[in-house]
């Protein structure tokens, strides 16, 4: 089995909180310490509550200045560096022409802009593990993401030791989510927790598509 | 890693290198295997180092197509249980430039490396042969997309073998099969000295960056994709390319 025994894994992922807690379940299941980055304390802190051990952390995306700052102190904490990083990509734009451009800044802020910071963080931070392992989570739907990145980012970043992947779900697989679709969740958490293990270390930068 | 404990699985290609490692892995996730070759002594030496017992050599010469369906069966004679899961990493790999691919030769590698893995996947969803939520892994090649000179019929194998897994893929799920194939840049097997391969794999081995693929990667997202872990994944063929663009 896949374990992930004194790993620390941040996820980071807008407003609601649906595949990303079932990922976050399992994932502790695993053993890993779970911190949480979303803008909505109420549902983030309530999804702690459903993980198994007590070292998890929630951290609020609104309430620092930048993502350096936030990014300290995920790791200053509890003095541990980070060794996955899963970004949920999952804000989306129903139609182009309807969208509003403070809208449309506001899906790249969490899509993209978050997403290269952490990164970039990650990449300048000696405080990070040796190791980490990016997952890039996004739908089929959503056209404005970072998932074409994997490849150079990690060519950039291969001997800080950053190696870097993205997983796209199927429309089904986010449409039906929120309806009683074990089968599916446990794909999406097979999938995830293999691409962020040691197992799949030489898997890099690809983007995979969940069918 | 994987638990893969008392699954039937049929090793097609075991007595190459990757094939032979493939084995290894399974036999230490608890799989009872049946290796599949052409050269019985091979499977023989490579039985003798499974982990754990009820594995089984079957030699068969993929080339002697009509022969599959009886072949099939016969497996599931030898201990009267059904397959869980078939890896087919059968395949040979001819460097022929363009003016020497007469039609001859083009047949002879699409019948190693395609025809001969669509036989035996037709023959193995037989509801008499495999067992429910079974799994086919098979192993492609970058070469499928991108091939380089010399891989003409190389590459449309591989490339017929992926195309064709998106479409069995829709046609198995009917019966909880799933299918999935690895299509891999360049692999480099423990076994082989990295100076005595061609120039074309050894500059892609070192624009990959990661190394080289090993064998034993490969083995365990094999055991991944055979295993629950993966859920009923399918119709997917899986890069592995390292940092290659």
């Amino acid at each position: 089995m896949i374990a992930f025994q004194n790993k620390k894994i941040l996820i980071v992922t807008t407003n609601n909180l649906d595949i990303e807690k079932d990922i976050a379940i399992a994932l502790s299941n695993l053993g890993a310490t779970i911190v949480f980055v979303s803008s909505n304390e109420e549902i983030g802190i309530k999804a702690l509550s459903s993980l198994k051990g007590n070292n998890h952390k929630y951290f609020n995306l609104n309430n620092s200045q930048n993502i350096d700052e936030l990014a300290d102190n995920i790791i200053s904490y509890d003095k541990k560096g980070i060794d996955a990083y899963i970004h949920c990509a999952k804000k989306e734009t129903p139609s182009l022409l309807c969208t509003e451009n403070n809208e449309l800044q506001s899906i790249f802020n969490v899509n993209i802009v978050s997403y290269l910071n952490f990164i970039k963080y990650f990449s300048k931070s000696k405080k990070k593990s040796s190791n980490i392992s990016i997952l890039y989570l996004f739908s089929d739907s959503n056209k404005i993401n970072a998932a074409e990145m994997s490849k150079t980012l990690s060519l950039e970043l291969f001997e800080e030791n950053i190696k870097i992947n993205s997983l796209q779900l199927g429309e089904a697989t986010t449409s039906d989510l929120k309806e009683d679709s074990n089968k599916i969740t446990q794909n999406v958490i097979g999938m995830v927790s293999y691409l962020i293990s040691e197992n799949a270390s030489f898997i890099v930068g690809e983007v995979y598509k969940l069918k | 890693m994987f638990n893969l404990k008392d699954k039937k699985i049929l090793v097609m290609g075991a007595s190459g290198y990757i094939g032979k490692q493939i084995a290894i892995t399974l036999s230490k996730m608890g799989a009872k295997l049946v290796l599949s070759g052409k050269n019985e002594e091979a499977l023989n030496e490579i039985l003798l180092g499974l982990e754990g017992t009820g594995h089984f050599i079957a030699p068969f010469n993929v080339e002697d197509i009509d022969k599959t369906a009886n072949f099939i069966k016969s497996i599931v004679s030898l201990d009267k249980n059904k397959l869980f899961g078939l890896v087919y990493c059968t395949g040979i790999f001819p460097i022929r430039p363009l003016k020497n691919t007469k039609t001859d030769f083009l047949n002879n590698v699409m019948l190693i490396n395609f025809y001969s893995f669509i036989e035996i996947v037709r023959c193995f969803s037989d509801k008499r042969i495999c067992k429910e939520n079974a799994s086919i892994v098979s192993l492609s090649s970058i070469a499928a997309t991108n091939g380089d000179k010399g891989q003409l019929s190389y590459s449309a194998s591989k490339a017929a073998m992926d195309s064709s897994i998106i479409v069995m893929a829709k046609e198995l799920s009917q019966k909880n099969i799933k299918i999935n194939s690895i299509k891999l840049a360049a692999l480099l097997p423990d076994e082989i000295n990295f100076d005595i391969l061609p120039l074309a794999i050894q500059e892609s081995i070192n624009q990959m960056k990661t190394g080289p693929i090993t064998n034993k990667s490969v083995s365990n997202h094999v055991a991944y994709l055979l295993s629950d872990y993966s859920g009923n994944v399918t119709g997917n063929c899986f890069n592995v390319q390292g940092y290659l663009k």
